[in-house]
């Protein structure tokens, strides 16, 4: 693994355009573009996402279904398949999916139109994804569902927002492996954060 | 956004920039400053893009605030001046911005030429590229046009020629520095283009209508920068030359083009529909003799920045294309999803807030303002279809463009209105009643129910009534409510697709916004056509609950509803009394009705218990103990024991894999993948003694009612499965369609369920889908003729009068008064079928299924009549 820090140009994508008056919605978003740019193949993830007809769907309740999903998203168009994020060790739902489309185009209108509007009382974080592969449907926190969930709980038990928390060698070890949230790029370079000064 | 000069501009250099941009370290020369590596920290740009970005952030914000505006235009023509000729990067990125602005913003055209006609009072020589560049983009356009459009070209969100027609706009717009009689030149090019497109007068030119309106709708913009002592004679000119032209374009009457109205052919409606293209000629003639203006005057505000050192320049005619050129394109058939796509039919007015007593909150859709106002904001809600916040935040600050008290405050209450007519001195001058925000709202559900198709998904209008709601909450929240009850009041009167849109819409809404409604209002329809299942208002009550309940807990809308539509919670498509009688009858009476209603294969009375509990052994046990074959061959051989052994196998193979998977719908759909050959053996036979194809129909039929008993309490699961069986082949989609309406539970009341609604229409969708030449639908000539059976059979059961009439929306009691409203819907469908799918229908087969089979004569000229207007759409 190498876990050099190489940003790299993220060609059209970082390209400065005057053809819009205002933002487009259906871009990759900063988060996407973060990871991309420090990933070995991040241009080809990112172009992926643009025609993979796929969308991965953040901030649900842990009690949302795939039917309520699908009543909502079906709107946009036919849905192929939803995948539903699960708890890799209860294998319940831990807050996040995977909806591919049958026509490759709704997943950007998926990102237009619903990023940011409400299901189950939760706003939906909408994003584009290279589309999806085996067990990315797993969480990949410690206690088996999101990271995320991971640092809100040390966040809400360490003051400060966990910034005195300082990692064991072992947590820090994990840190390292290659992943984020969405089970996303086995391959890709991750900026290892270090433990605070 | 606030213009700040100082930081910006203030310390600039000779080339009118910022000291601090200056840096030109990685710009190597090339224009490919995309290129460039990505550094940590701030990216090296080359400064004509730096200071584009700049320029252009308060171009695309211009005139947002008036004041600021005046401002700010000397010193954003600064670094113009100084940058644009000698700086080809900063030239194109400040091109495309102002094509952006004037194609996607349009209420801010006036500012824009504003604009222009100051950098031109500083330098002839660049107002004279600006011009040609424009003049240059509307030939392109042209040429775009002429050829057929690509559909992702930058123009396809409101169409080539909807584009041009702003292009146009922002041409007229610089009368100031443009020759007035190149500009009504090029309107009579335009005019002489749509009358020839027009000149067969037994059809409709869609495209010559576009051009038509979209020429006239920008004509007043001739006269906004233009100086008062030259109006009068620009204005009989305007009268002379292009008003005399314009009545000589044919406008084709669409009275009796009715399939496209939003409300039914009944003098019920809510309003009579107009064709805006009749309308635009009359209002501008109007509008120029009453010398009205609601644009703010520019002439005078932009006044102290317009010189004309060098004289007007003059712009070309245009290179336009004969008809006989644009023959293969005259239809707008490859218009798509955008403005021009709205000309192929004949467009409508539409009306959600009908004027009060004494007062109207929205400009009269026949006045030249209220039609350009639509224009503008239909053109702005389609335009920014990538961004619908900024859609909602644009339509908002609206006001800030046309001219003071053109609108009253923001949120107003009717009620403050009515006070406000009513203790006016009768002398005294009226103030403007009309509210911004119910002009808005009403151009987004203009789209929203946009027929024959919406231009956009109908999610997007959707969600962007919700960013428009979160704007502004509460005084939105009121304005909405009010299109709600008016929509809900004329649900009866409503087209049956229509009504299905609204109930969608209704269904994201509430989800977006706690699932609060007053349900109060509505209890009284609730409780007094409960047993009228196909009465609108109950439609639309339960349907709108049921799509609720598909989008949350049971309890979050438990907890919303009144005591008297709980009952409406129950969603499930059979009684109890219902599967008590048939599977008593399935089973050859081997369990009592008692035990039918709650049936279930795997209970101990069914005669299927220990096999089926032999097959959840063998997907959840520990250890595989057996052959899953052995298993169902055993099932096989137990249903052979019963009068009907296939049926009886396929009931219980369904049930049985829906159980494995009632989880969720994707855990149902390994099971079924699991399970394919079994369903498939059982639906077509085994390979060497295949069934014959009306067989396989009829199991198909059978696999399509067990899953729905299976799923009956969610309903909208089950439909999500059979979508699966479908498309998996285990299903035909002519099986699927006709079990809908035509099944066991499809038969009588198919249209009162919104799911099996959707169901039809979502299959009949992706069957069409694709398909642009005309193409017989099989599915669909199956589904038309099922409906007009039903029709026929319930007609006859109807007198003439109750056919040919509405039943009264509060009568309840009457013996028939269901059926009429059964009647109505199947109408209603058909009506509905044939406009969405025109391209698909058999006209000769249905023409004589309508002749041969509906006795009423109403009903047979009404049917008669959209078959007739088929060839329009």
């Amino acid at each position: 693994m190498n876990n050099s820090y190489h940003p790299q140009s993220l060609e059209e994508f970082d390209e400065i355009k005057f053809n819009h008056s205002t933002a487009r919605l259906d871009a990759p978003s900063a988060y996407l573009l973060k990871k991309s740019r420090r990933a070995a193949e991040g241009i080809t993830n990112l172009r992926n996402s643009l025609k993979s007809g796929t969308i991965y769907i953040g901030n649900l309740l842990f009690t949302t279904t795939e039917e309520r999903i699908y009543e909502l998203l079906s709107k946009v168009g036919p849905i192929e398949r939803v995948i539903m994020g699960l708890d890799k060790f209860a294998h319940t739902p831990c807050g996040f999916c995977f909806v591919i489309f049958k026509r490759k185009e709704d997943s950007l209108n998926a990102v237009k139109y619903l990023n940011g509007t409400m299901l189950d009382g939760k706003h939906l974080e909408i994003d584009l994804d290279p589309g999806f592969t085996d067990d990315r449907q797993f969480g990949r926190g410690k206690s088996g569902g999101q990271a995320m969930h991971d640092k809100a709980a040390v966040s809400s038990y360490y003051p400060n927002n966990g910034s005195n928390y300082y990692p064991s060698q072992q947590q820090q070890q994990q840190q390292q492996q290659p992943h984020d949230d969405r089970g996303n790029y086995s391959n890709m370079d991750v900026d290892v954060p270090n433990a605070p000064n | 956004m606030s213009f700040n000069r100082k930081r910006r501009f203030n310390q600039s250099d000779d080339y009118g920039y910022d000291q601090n941009y200056r840096n030109n370290q990685g710009y190597n020369g090339n224009d490919g400053y995309h290129s460039y590596p990505y550094k940590r920290g701030r990216r090296e740009l080359p400064t004509g893009i730096i200071l584009a970005k700049t320029l252009c952030r308060d171009i695309f914000t211009m005139g947002d605030n008036l004041v600021k505006f005046t401002e700010d235009l000397e010193f954003m023509c600064k670094p113009i001046l100084q940058n644009f000729e000698s700086d080809q990067l900063f030239r194109d990125s400040l091109l495309d911005c102002l094509y952006a602005v004037t194609t996607e913003q349009p209420h801010k055209v006036l500012h824009l030429a504003g604009f222009i006609q100051a950098v031109n009072s500083g330098s002839h020589k660049i107002g004279s590229l600006l011009v040609e560049f424009f003049h240059q983009k509307l030939q392109d356009l042209i040429q775009k046009g002429t050829n057929e459009p690509a559909s992702e070209s930058p123009e396809s969100n409101i169409g080539v020629w909807d584009t041009i027609k702003l292009v146009l706009r922002l041409l007229s717009s610089l009368s100031f520095i443009i020759d007035h009689d190149d500009l009504i030149k090029i309107h009579k090019q335009f005019l002489n283009l749509a009358i020839e497109l027009q000149s067969n007068k037994d059809q409709r030119s869609p495209l010559g209508e576009a051009i038509y309106y979209n020429t006239l709708i920008s004509v007043p913009y001739l006269l906004v920068y233009c100086a008062e002592e030259t109006k009068a004679e620009l204005k009989s000119k305007i009268f002379a030359e292009l008003i005399s032209l314009a009545e000589r374009f044919n406008v084709k009457s669409s009275a009796a083009f009715t399939i496209t109205h939003p409300y039914l052919e009944t003098t019920q409606a809510a309003y009579e529909s107009k064709n805006i293209a009749e309308l635009i000629l009359p209002a501008l003639k109007a509008d120029l003799e009453n010398d009205v203006s609601y644009f703010i005057d520019f002439y005078e505000v932009v006044l102290p920045f317009l010189t004309l050192k060098e004289g007007k320049h003059h712009i070309p005619q245009l290179s336009m294309p004969t008809a006989e050129e644009l023959s293969k394109v005259s239809l707008l058939q490859n218009a798509k999803g955008n403005v021009d796509s709205m000309w192929k039919t004949a467009r409508f007015t539409f009306q959600v807030y009908l004027p009060q007593e004494k007062f109207s909150t929205t400009p009269s859709p026949e006045s030249y303002f209220g039609l350009l106002l639509r224009d503008i904001q239909v053109d702005v809600i389609e335009a920014i279809e990538f961004n619908r916040t900024e859609v909602a935040l644009q339509l908002v600050n609206m006001q800030s463009f046309f001219k003071e008290n053109t609108f009253t405050f923001e949120g107003r209450s009717i009620e403050s209105l009515e006070t406000y007519i009513n203790e006016k001195a009768e002398d005294e001058e009226a103030l403007s009643t009309w509210k911004l925000e119910d002009t808005l709202f009403e151009s987004i559900l203009s789209l929203m129910y946009n027929l024959p198709d919406p231009s956009k998904p109908l999610i997007y209008y959707f969600t962007t009534i919700v960013d428009f709601f979160n704007n502004s909450m509460k005084e939105n929240a009121k304005v909405g409510g009010r299109a709600i009850r008016f929509f809900y009041s004329h649900a009866h009167v409503l087209d049956f697709e229509l009504r299905m849109r609204y109930v969608d819409w209704l269904s994201v809404q509430f989800s977006n916004f706690g699932f609060g409604w007053k349900w109060i209002e509505w209890e009284s329809d609730g409780i007094s056509q409960m047993n009228n299942i196909h009465h609108p208002r109950l439609f639309v009550i339960k349907s709108i609950i049921a799509k609720c309940l598909c989008l949350t807990e049971t309890s979050v809308i438990e907890g919303t509803l009144p005591p008297t539509f709980q009952a409406f919670l129950d969603i499930s498509l059979f009684t109890k009394e219902q599967l008590a009688v048939f599977y008593k009858e399935l089973l050859d009476g081997k369990i009592s009705e008692e035990e039918g209603s709650s049936f279930s294969f795997s209970k101990e009375s069914s005669p299927f218990a220990d096999l089926v509990k032999r097959w959840f052994d063998y997907y959840f046990a520990e250890e595989n103990q057996e052959d899953i074959d052995v298993i169902i061959g055993d099932i096989k051989q137990r249903s052979s024991e019963f009068s009907q052994p296939s049926k009886v196998l396929i009931y219980v193979l369904m049930q049985t894999i829906s159980m494995l998977g009632d989880r969720s719908f994707s855990h149902v759909n390994k099971v079924i993948d699991a399970s394919e050959r079994f369903l498939l053996s059982a639906i077509r036979g085994d390979s060497e003694s295949p069934y014959t194809a009306e067989v396989v129909q009829t199991n198909e039929r059978y696999l399509i009612d067990a899953l729905l008993k299976s799923w009956n309490s969610q309903p909208k699961t089950a439909f999500i499965v059979l979508n699966y069986l479908e498309s998996r082949g285990i299903i035909s989609s002519s099986s699927k369609l006709l079990e809908c309406v035509n099944g066991q539970y499809g038969a009588e009341k198919w249209t009162s369920n919104c799911f099996s609604v959707e169901s039809v229409y979502s299959t009949l969708d992706q069957l069409t889908a694709g398909e642009p030449e005309k193409k017989e639908c099989v599915e669909l000539n199956e589904v038309l003729r099922v409906v007009i059976d039903d029709i026929s059979a319930i007609s006859e059961k109807l007198s003439d009068s109750e056919v040919a009439e509405l039943p009264d929306i509060y009568e309840y009691e009457l013996e028939n008064v269901d059926k009429q409203w059964r009647y109505q819907s199947l109408i209603g469908f058909l009506r509905s079928a044939l406009r969405k799918y025109s391209k698909f229908v058999n006209v000769e087969q249905f023409k004589e299924i309508v002749e041969a089979k509906i006795q009423k004569k109403s009903t047979a000229d009404l049917i008669k009549s959209w078959i007739g207007q088929l060839d329009q759409l």
